[in-house]
């Protein structure tokens, strides 16, 4: 078969077509499905009449429904799995280990802690934005934080950066347990801090989107940057110097970048877990360990995971259960099996 | 390093808080009510009956003891028995509500400690006079409450087993009251602590002024064509059903909760489309939220009833989270805030 994305082998341009018909299908059932009933062809007319194809009048309650109220709470989901899906890549690549993932260098219990003090002062009551702001800025404080502790004469050491990740997620971990611990006595935000902590999707709108979308498009345009320095990085520090890599750049951009997709996307979804260390292994077993691919092909998957957790959770359960859950309950065993029928292939890391 | 955080924190503070001055809401306006709260809250508090202690002791009361199960959502009854063996003077409530009950009808000198949520304004409506009266003690101090030597602790279906363990260890006797989200079962509860505490007479004092003021209260609601539907909206969009407490003060002024009309059991999490599909004609939400101004603000929520004719509330927690005979308290100023034009 030939195919217009001359840099995709045939395996990999199917795949991507795999991939992107699952999250159009998604798309689909995300718009067309809900607690109001509204008819596919009603739905289809809206977008269209939205977005310019088609003149026609439209209902104004269903289209506020679907224009926003569903579509954004589907770009959320994209653009959340996305980023989780491209941070694992890069934390993978960077670490050289194949369990590393954002929440190894304490960004995603760093952010955790950043949403739970500001639900708890109230603040995240009060304003939409107050809860990402605080959720961003931690995890690049993380970051700082880790990275300072692991820098010493200017060089920084990955095995004293995952032991300060390490420290750092337990201190996080337990001033998050602190804040809720202090949240039980006011009920409603002891709810609203364990909700938000097992990762959620509901009532996401356009200004979800104006926050997570920015994340995503600066973190990928830096790492495409970076990327070659990546894939150079995991031949090993030494080689990679030797072919001209400055590594103590490239290492910390790309941490950075690491940081702003992950702070962007637990900013609007809570916590989802599983999600960033699965993706990136899965495509590397089916494409291979280049990252300038695997970022993308993983980000795709990590969407379509965390797409269709939240269709899940919408339309099929229709009770309190959380993505976070959904996507660490499905996204566990699945690992576990890929791990086991491949023990061999990820060796290699 | 130092610098850098410094920059970070100061900053994400700042924005924080240009933020929240931003959203404050303005007050809203003062409530009118059927009844008069200030009188009716003074009527609650202290209720005193015939004398009808039969003084007999030891004294075996047998009562239902119903809890809720939260994980299925269902009501479960048994069966149990206390054995009083003598009039209990040192008496100490582990619950607010049962901290309102013995409020009114049992004399406070028996009275020896209360919960720090009975002394908490946003739990109790009797939080300034529990203060005043003192000692206050937190929950999980169990060897506090040892301490003060009661020769009766009220527990209820909630406090932990290994609470009433250390009790039972510490020779203290304690009854353990079940479910009481409903006026009903307020009602039964107050009789039992009656029974239990030889004040049977202010116990049926109580539970006769309650009646007395859900009749009065009704007689004072307008004749409505259509029952008003009210939805109760908790941050996080958790909507309370069926099984809880904002049920019944909605049934007592003839209203429709309208998350036990669509079927939500005890509480449950909706989004905004199901909200607006459930239309409800008054929304009222947490006084101390910002929440009036998220739903009013919300474009999915411009179309729904509620939104359009400007009929959401704040309502202090406190009225919402009443197990007590001050339930009748809530409800009255529910009535004040959906019945405001018809008044």
């Amino acid at each position: 078969m030939q195919n217009s994305f001359k840099f995709l082998t045939k395996r990999e341009f199917l795949l991507f077509v795999a991939l992107l018909g699952l999250i159009l299908l998604g798309g689909f059932f995300a718009l067309t499905s809900g607690a109001w009933s509204i008819a596919v062809k009603e739905v289809l007319k809206i977008v269209m009449v939205k977005l310019g194809l088609f003149s026609g009048s439209i209902n104004n309650v269903e289209t506020t429904i679907v224009w926003d109220g569903r579509l954004p709470r589907f770009i959320v989901g994209l653009l959340v799995g996305f980023s989780l899906g491209g941070a694992g890549t890069i934390m993978q690549g960077i670490f050289k280990n194949p369990m590393a993932s954002p929440g190894v260098i304490g960004i995603d219990s760093g952010a955790a802690l950043g949403a739970v003090v500001v639900i708890y002062l109230g603040l995240a009551a009060k304003s939409l934005f107050a809860l990402p702001i605080s959720a961003i800025v931690v995890s690049i404080i993380t970051l700082v934080m880790v990275f300072n502790i692991a820098t010493s004469r200017g060089q920084t050491s990955i095995s004293t950066l995952l032991l300060a990740g390490i420290a750092l997620n337990f201190i996080f971990s337990a001033l998050t347990s602190f804040v809720i611990t202090l949240s039980t006595r006011e009920f409603d935000v002891g709810r609203v801090i364990v909700t938000w902590l097992m990762g959620d999707l509901n009532n996401r709108s356009w200004e979800h989107v104006s926050i997570v979308f920015p994340t995503t498009l600066i973190a990928l345009v830096g790492t495409l940057f970076f990327v070659k320095d990546l894939n150079i990085l995991m031949l090993g520090e030494e080689t990679a110097a030797n072919l001209g890599v400055n590594i103590r750049i490239a290492r910390n951009a790309l941490l950075f970048f690491s940081s702003v997709e992950t702070g962007g996307a637990i900013a609007v979804s809570g916590v989802i877990g599983f999600v960033g260390l699965v993706a990136p292994h899965i495509m590397r077993s089916l494409i291979g360990p280049d990252n300038k691919k695997l970022i993308f092909f993983a980000g795709l998957l990590a969407a379509v995971f965390v797409i269709y957790a939240d269709l899940f959770v919408r339309i099929i359960v229709q009770v309190d259960l959380k993505i976070g859950i959904i996507t660490s309950l499905l996204g566990g065993p699945f690992f576990l099996y890929l791990i086991i029928k491949h023990r061999k292939r990820f060796e290699y890391m | 390093m130092k610098i850098n955080l410094l920059f970070i924190s100061g900053l994400v503070f700042f924005l924080l808080l240009v933020d929240a001055a931003n959203c404050q809401d303005s007050a809203q306006t003062k409530t009118v009510t059927p009844l008069n709260m200030g009188e009716l809250k003074n009527a609650l508090s202290f209720v005193r009956g015939c004398e009808t202690a039969k003084d007999v002791w030891p004294r075996v009361v047998r009562y239902g003891f119903r809890i809720y199960d939260f994980k299925t959502d269902t009501f479960a009854q048994e069966e149990k028995t206390i054995t009083i063996k003598k009039k209990p003077l040192r008496i100490i409530p582990h619950a607010v509500g049962v901290a309102d009950i013995l409020w009114a009808i049992c004399p406070r000198e028996r009275l020896v400690a209360f919960n720090e949520f009975s002394a908490d304004p946003d739990f109790s409506f009797i939080s300034s006079e529990v203060r005043a009266k003192g000692p206050i003690f937190q929950s999980k101090h169990t060897e506090l409450i040892i301490g003060y030597q009661p020769d009766l602790v009220f527990t209820v279906f909630y406090s932990g087993g290994d609470f009433k363990e250390k009790l039972k260890q510490a020779k203290i006797p304690y009854c353990d009251l079940g479910y009481f989200g409903t006026i009903e079962s307020i009602k039964d509860q107050i009789l039992l602590i009656g029974k239990i505490i030889d004040e049977e007479g202010n116990a049926q004092a109580l539970v006769k002024l309650i009646d007395d003021t859900i009749m009065d209260l009704k007689g004072k609601l307008p004749k409505m064509a259509k029952a008003i539907r009210v939805l109760y909206y908790d941050e996080g969009g958790y909507i309370p059903g069926i099984s809880s407490n904002f049920n019944s003060i909605c049934t007592i002024i003839n209203a429709i909760n309208v998350g036990a009309e669509q079927g939500i059991k005890s509480w449950s999490q909706i989004d905004n489309e199901t909200l607006l599909k459930w239309n409800p004609d008054v929304i009222v939400v947490p006084e101390g939220s910002n929440l009036k101004i998220q739903l009013m603000s919300n474009k999915v929520l411009s179309h729904a009833q509620a939104i359009k004719n400007k009929k959401v509330f704040y309502i202090p927690g406190v009225y919402l989270r009443v197990d007590s005979q001050y339930m009748v308290l809530s409800a009255n100023l529910l009535a004040g805030i959906i019945y405001a034009k018809q008044l």
